[in-house]
């Protein structure tokens, strides 16, 4: 049996007169990748930005049965609910090693952490070869690797990837790809934003699409895969 | 003209560890929080006459690390008072340091008077003749100089071997990125103005102990400070303490062989020469804000 880790229920956020999220709800379950589609500007980063506490939000999020809004935003990292932005927001003149060792910054135990370091330099060689090199020199696939590690060095229980992909060269979409696969199998909840949905369509269990701020669709990857709209809309353009 | 030398050397060395101080807590309250704190001075004047009124009672190995405290809380409550809740407007923060820095000045002068009040940190001088160095070098430089540079080295390993100070630097690369690592960004900015009054604090007691406390005391090493920042890179600590020397020893250089009252000129100069030609400064690439 499975119980949500994470509950957005009825989540409604206003850019000044705009109503960038009309009324979403979804529940992932512990352990499942859950894939979140949309065009761009249908709400999905906004979505993960209100779960981290960036945005203030009308309804409820619930993460490990407490409600997030009375948390604050260290803290929801802290309990596990690492957030990996479109951005990155790496840190441009640290090192790969020393962006890892931020992702653990706040964590005491030191020898779990050096066991996480070595797990995340085994699941991205290409980031082991460049310990000592500037985040900021480095291509935009070895920018997500690292902006994956240093989530990964957080210890999280859920973690929201928003974008992996974009931009990507096939090759490693292909290497983002096999992490996340072995990440799921080692039982971490993943919650996924993309463009790309055929992406989201291989590794996620089970989808919603969001189109201009509402959930048009939700169901499981088989249910998304015979859909007519969304495959017309969505998966013939990959 | 060797001895000339000798002397613009030795002075210079010493007194650019101070300026590094200073222009150190400056740079990381502007690279962390953004602030362009004008009050950073009066900390400093500060440092110089709580040091001057303690060392009256008790002795100054007592006095220098009890005043450094006093100074350190009080930059800590002019941001949990004052700034922290002003700091997302850039021009009222700048304008709200700035009224602290005049009340202050004003403050001294109604308590203290305008003249300058003495004190002594260490007294004695070492007579350095015989090894060609034509000033008498007092004691007091030679504690500032170790001192400062114990200092720089402290915040060096803090920010570079600690995951707590890792995380002040982090900061001012990327306040999101910071968020998202699980940064307690308010408790970051507390702990730069901590940090940064402690530094502000020892460099006044240093400078005070050098050249007397004065109510504008403040306004030299804040011109000073201002200048090094933008030369080393603004947000940069490293820069800032090359950027030190390179000023402290102009300085030294422009007393030395064209006169006292050119002091500040050589500075100004090179200051304009970055401002059109680097503005970004020896290692502005630190200053990277979202």
């Amino acid at each position: 049996m499975t119980d949500p880790i994470l509950e957005v229920d009825d989540l409604n956020v206003y850019y000044g007169k705009s109503h960038a999220l009309k009324g979403v709800s979804l529940s992932i379950d512990e352990g499942e990748i859950y894939g979140v589609i949309g065009p761009n500007g249908a709400g999905k980063t906004t979505m993960l930005n209100a779960i981290a506490g960036f945005v203030e939000y009308e309804g409820s999020i619930r993460y490990d049965g407490a409600d997030l809004a009375r948390v604050s935003p260290q803290q929801i990292v802290r309990d596990g609910l690492i957030y990996c932005t479109e951005d990155r927001d790496l840190f441009p003149y640290f090192s790969v090693h020393e962006n890892l060792l931020m992702g653990a910054q706040f964590r005491d135990d030191r020898d779990a952490v050096q066991d996480d370091l070595a797990m995340v330099y085994e699941l991205f060689p290409r980031l082991d070869e460049r310990r000592e090199q500037e985040a900021e020199t480095m291509s935009g696939g070895e920018q997500q690797m690292l902006a994956v590690g240093r989530a990964l060095m957080s210890d999280p229980d859920v973690l929201m990837l928003d974008e992996p992909t974009l931009g990507l060269a096939p090759v490693i979409i292909q290497d983002i790809s096999d992490a996340l696969e072995r990440l799921s199998e080692q039982g971490l909840t993943i919650l996924l934003a993309e463009q790309n949905s055929t992406f989201a369509l291989r590794h996620a269990e089970r989808l919603s699409l969001i189109e201009t701020g509402e959930i048009e669709l939700a169901g499981t990857s088989a249910e998304f895969h015979d859909n007519e709209y969304v495959r017309e809309a969505y998966v013939g353009v990959h | 003209m060797l001895g000339d030398i000798g002397t613009l050397v030795l002075q210079g060395t010493m007194i650019s560890a101070v300026y590094a101080l200073i222009a150190i807590g400056f740079t990381m309250i502007f690279g962390v929080g953004g602030t362009l704190n004008l009050a950073h001075g009066a900390l400093i004047m500060g440092g110089a006459y709580v040091f001057a009124l303690l060392s009256r009672s008790v002795h100054a190995a007592v006095a220098f690390p009890v005043t450094i405290a006093v100074i350190a809380l009080l930059s800590w409550g002019l941001y949990q008072v004052l700034v922290r809740w002003v700091e997302e407007n850039v021009v009222i923060t700048f304008l709200a340091t700035v009224v602290v820095a005049i009340a202050s000045t004003e403050f001294v002068l109604y308590q203290f008077g305008g003249s300058p009040i003495g004190m002594t940190l260490i007294s004695g001088a070492v007579n350095l003749e015989p090894y060609g160095i034509n000033a008498r070098t007092r004691y007091v430089q030679f504690v500032g100089f170790v001192v400062s540079w114990l200092a720089i080295g402290l915040l060096w390993y803090y920010i570079t071997h600690t995951d707590d100070g890792r995380s002040v630097l982090a900061a001012s690369m990327s306040e999101r990125g910071a968020q998202l690592t699980g940064v307690d960004l308010h408790a970051v900015r507390s702990k730069t103005w901590l940090i940064a009054g402690a530094l502000a604090g020892t460099a006044g007691v240093i400078l005070g102990s050098t050249g007397g406390a004065t109510p504008l005391m403040w306004l030299n090493p804040l011109a000073l400070a201002f200048i090094i920042v933008v030369i080393g890179g603004i947000g940069s600590i490293k820069g800032s303490v090359i950027a030190a020397y390179v000023i402290g020893f102009l300085e030294q250089f422009t007393v030395t062989f064209v006169g006292h009252g050119f002091r500040g000129i050589l500075s100004l100069v090179v200051l304009v020469v970055f401002l059109l030609y680097m503005p970004q400064g020896l290692y502005g690439r630190e200053f990277a804000h979202d």
